[in-house]
């Protein structure tokens, strides 16, 4: 716990908006000595971006030279400590990038200097090491990268273990909070208003993603331009992805990285994204063209991939703006933080988290060290990943009750995301926590069971437990 | 001592399988709900019979385990009281049927929620709460008349999307594409057929056609599965149907196995 809980309404800092950015910044805020508090306007945080991205912590993004590449750099070396301190699935899978033309690979060493001049690490290879690093590739490779420090990452158990590692060490959690007013007080800390509740703080850290144009607003801010960016995805199978060993990366374009296949820490692999700017955050809604599209554009790199495999399609919103990535002082309001990254919040969050806290500590805040604090959290273990199931189940027999028979989560598993520090509020909530009902039949034969066990935690009825953080079941 | 043969599910199908290898080798029968019967229901009276039948057989019961993984032969089944791999020297799988998912349809839109798979449906609606006031129940599966006649009697106005339903208040034929609209709870659906474009307006969808075989076996869900013999036939719908059919299914393969 903090060593100084601050009165109630009064805090040192506010983040504002629970992904993985914010959410990042409260757990490294919550191991000093600073009180800190986390609204996040939706009733589950990782409802945004952080929700629908491939799972990529990237080791290169590019360009070089830019604060993004630093706070890349200086996170990658660290997932597999970091995400082992908060149970969160990783592997260092590696990627291919792969060049289909000669066109593809005169830009790909383009990339591939970039790759270079950005402090990462990248090896040319012929078509015929490109199909031995990942055999799945198509044979009409012209030449590829093995980009060894590539891994894939569970981005939601991520954002929910930050904020898990928050609400441990006594960081305040508001959900269902979306803020309606900032003002700057006589005393020169800024007042941040949401629907539930009043917040003074001395720092406001805008982590609101495609929201936080709206909150530079409303602080009186900076005007700060926030569109969102689609992206739409297709989900495949295990039966085809337990095939994949490596991210396939196609090669970069001017205009876009394009679309990607990408095995997850869940089993399945993700197709995508795709990138259409438009005018309306709400909007994460699918269509089939672009579906289409984004599978012929992964057959294209992997043949192997059909449409028979795909089990789910999604969309979601990620933060385009003029300032492609913004971890700075508003220039107008004292003590306004922007903490916005266009795509790249994954992996820049460790090393975003601690620029922030330096900036604050910088700007006069109070921050040592708190003796005491959490830096990991209890192991989750899961029945499908687990080497000995059986000493699992003999430890806690709901291990052995597997409620999600497809992606094989047990009782254990929905429990603990049902009881956390930051508990799953909802259906959905669950299976961002445990990926429960994420699998090829789609909740088909666990839904019924998991909204049962969902109601019961949140004390809600078969018709009005949530199904997603915005719905309930029944109307 | 043989090693037995691993039947999954304990429906009507999986009982069939287990009645005619029981007599010939040792039947381990598998079932993640800890009552034989499957979706029919252990109090049936025919599930009744079938289960006595296979008891006197010794099939051995093996309910409330899962089974996880199949792999060269070998089976991983967990359970509360544990986990272990059995040997074996056959799979059968007769997990049963589940209804299409908006993937398998090809389905586009939004996300929003109310939007659920007839499985689904049947346990809320068996709780006795009016789930919706408006429901749209999609295809013609097994669970489609039985959701609506349930939502029904609970006040509910039935839309069905099917070529052939007869249980609804109002029919759309089945479309060419559909889509989902609604931000947070589901508004409606968008149909896109021969006459063109249908906007139905609805809060709840239930997703009750193009039955697909349950396939959640690590290793065992691919057709052509080494060693693996798949019985999830779409026909015949009843219990004894489907019973005689497993058991054929049975023979066919116990035949090629003492040829073997």
């Amino acid at each position: 716990m903090s060593s100084h809980p601050a009165p109630a309404g009064e805090v040192d800092v506010a983040v504002i908006g629970g992904g993985v950015l914010g959410t990042a910044v409260a757990a490294r805020l919550s191991r000093t000595t600073a009180s800190v508090c986390l609204l996040e306007a939706e009733n589950d945080v990782c409802e945004g971006a952080s929700k629908g991205n491939a799972g990529v912590a990237v080791a290169y993004y590019g360009p070089p030279g830019t604060q993004e590449t630093a706070l890349i750099n200086a996170s990658s070396p660290h997932w597999e400590e970091l995400c082992a301190r908060l149970s969160v699935p990783y592997r260092r899978t590696g990627a291919v990038m792969v060049a289909l033309d000669d066109d593809e690979a005169v830009r790909l060493e383009h990339t591939h200097e970039e790759i270079r001049a950005c402090g990462s690490r990248a090896e040319r290879l012929t078509p015929r090491q490109v199909r031995e690093a990942e055999p799945l590739v198509t044979d009409r490779c012209v030449a590829g990268l093995l980009m060894p420090d590539e891994g894939v990452i569970d981005p939601m158990a991520l954002t929910a273990a930050y904020a898990s590692l928050a609400a441990v060490n006594g960081a305040a959690i508001r959900l269902g909070s979306p803020v309606t007013e900032v003002t700057a007080t006589a005393d020169g800390r800024l007042r941040v208003t949401t629907g539930t509740a009043t917040v003074t703080a001395r720092f406001v850290i805008n982590a609101a993603g495609v929201s936080a144009g709206h909150i530079s607003r409303l602080a009186g801010g900076e005007p700060l331009d926030y569109w969102p960016r689609k992206g739409q995805y297709a989900v495949l199978d295990r039966a085809f992805a337990q095939r994949l060993s490596r991210i396939v990366f196609s090669t970069h374009t001017a205009a876009t990285k394009g679309v990607n296949v990408v095995p997850t820490t869940h089993g399945s692999a993700l197709l995508g994204p795709t990138a259409t700017d438009h005018r309306d955050p709400g909007d994460t809604s699918t269509d089939p063209e672009t579906i289409e599209s984004v599978i012929r554009s992964a057959a294209r790199l992997v043949p192997a991939i059909t449409a028979g495999y795909v089990i789910k399609y999604f969309a979601a919103n990620r933060p385009a703006s003029d300032e492609q990535h913004r971890l700075r002082f508003d220039t107008r309001v004292p003590g306004l933080l922007h903490c916005t990254n266009r795509s790249a919040g994954v992996s820049i969050s460790p090393a975003a988290a601690d620029y922030v806290l330096e900036l604050l500590t910088a700007a006069g805040l109070d921050a040592s060290p708190c003796r005491g604090a959490a830096d990991s959290l209890p192991p989750a273990p899961r029945l499908r990943t687990a080497a000995d199931p059986g000493q699992l189940i003999r430890h806690d027999p709901l291990f052995g009750q597997v409620v999600c028979a497809c992606e094989h989560v047990s009782a254990a598993e929905i429990n603990r995301a049902l009881q956390g520090p930051v508990p799953a509020v909802s259906v959905d909530g669950v299976r961002k926590r445990t990926g429960a009902a994420y699998g090829r039949c789609q909740g088909s034969l666990c839904m019924a069971g998991i909204s049962f066990m969902t109601a019961m935690h949140t004390g809600a009825g078969p018709a009005t437990v949530r199904q997603t953080a915005r719905g309930t079941v029944g109307s | 001592m043989t090693a037995p043969v691993a039947v999954v599910g304990a429906g009507p199908s999986g009982l069939g399988c287990a009645a005619v290898l029981a007599a010939a080798l040792p039947v381990v029968l598998i079932d993640r709900i800890p009552i034989p019967g499957g979706t029919v229901g252990w109090d049936n009276r025919e599930i009744r019979g079938y289960v006595t039948q296979v008891r006197r057989l010794g099939t051995r019961m093996r309910l409330g385990e899962t089974a996880l993984r199949w792999d060269a032969g070998r089976l991983l089944l967990a359970g509360p009281g544990g986990a272990e791999w059995l040997h074996t020297v056959g799979l059968f799988v007769a997990c049963g049927l589940r209804p299409a998912t908006l993937a398998d349809w090809r389905v586009t839109g939004d996300r929003p929620a109310g939007v659920v798979p007839a499985t689904v449906a049947e346990h809320l609606l068996q709780a006795g709460v009016r789930l919706w006031a408006t429901v749209v129940v999609v295809g013609d599966g097994p669970w489609a008349a039985p959701v609506a006649r349930s939502a029904r009697r609970l006040g509910t106005r039935i839309i069905a999307v099917s070529d052939h339903a007869d249980w609804a208040d109002e029919r759309h034929p089945r479309p060419k594409q559909w889509s989902i609209t609604g931000r947070d709870r589901v508004a409606g659906i968008r149909l896109e057929g021969e006459a063109g474009v249908t906007e139905v307006p609805c809060d709840g969808v239930v997703l009750a056609g193009d039955p697909a075989p349950a396939r959640n076996i690590d290793g065992a869900v691919l057709p052509g599965a080494a060693g693996v013999t798949f019985v999830q036939p779409l026909t015949p719908p009843d219990p004894a149907g489907r019973f005689r059919a497993a058991q054929d299914a049975a023979r066919r393969w116990l035949r090629t196995y003492q040829e073997g």
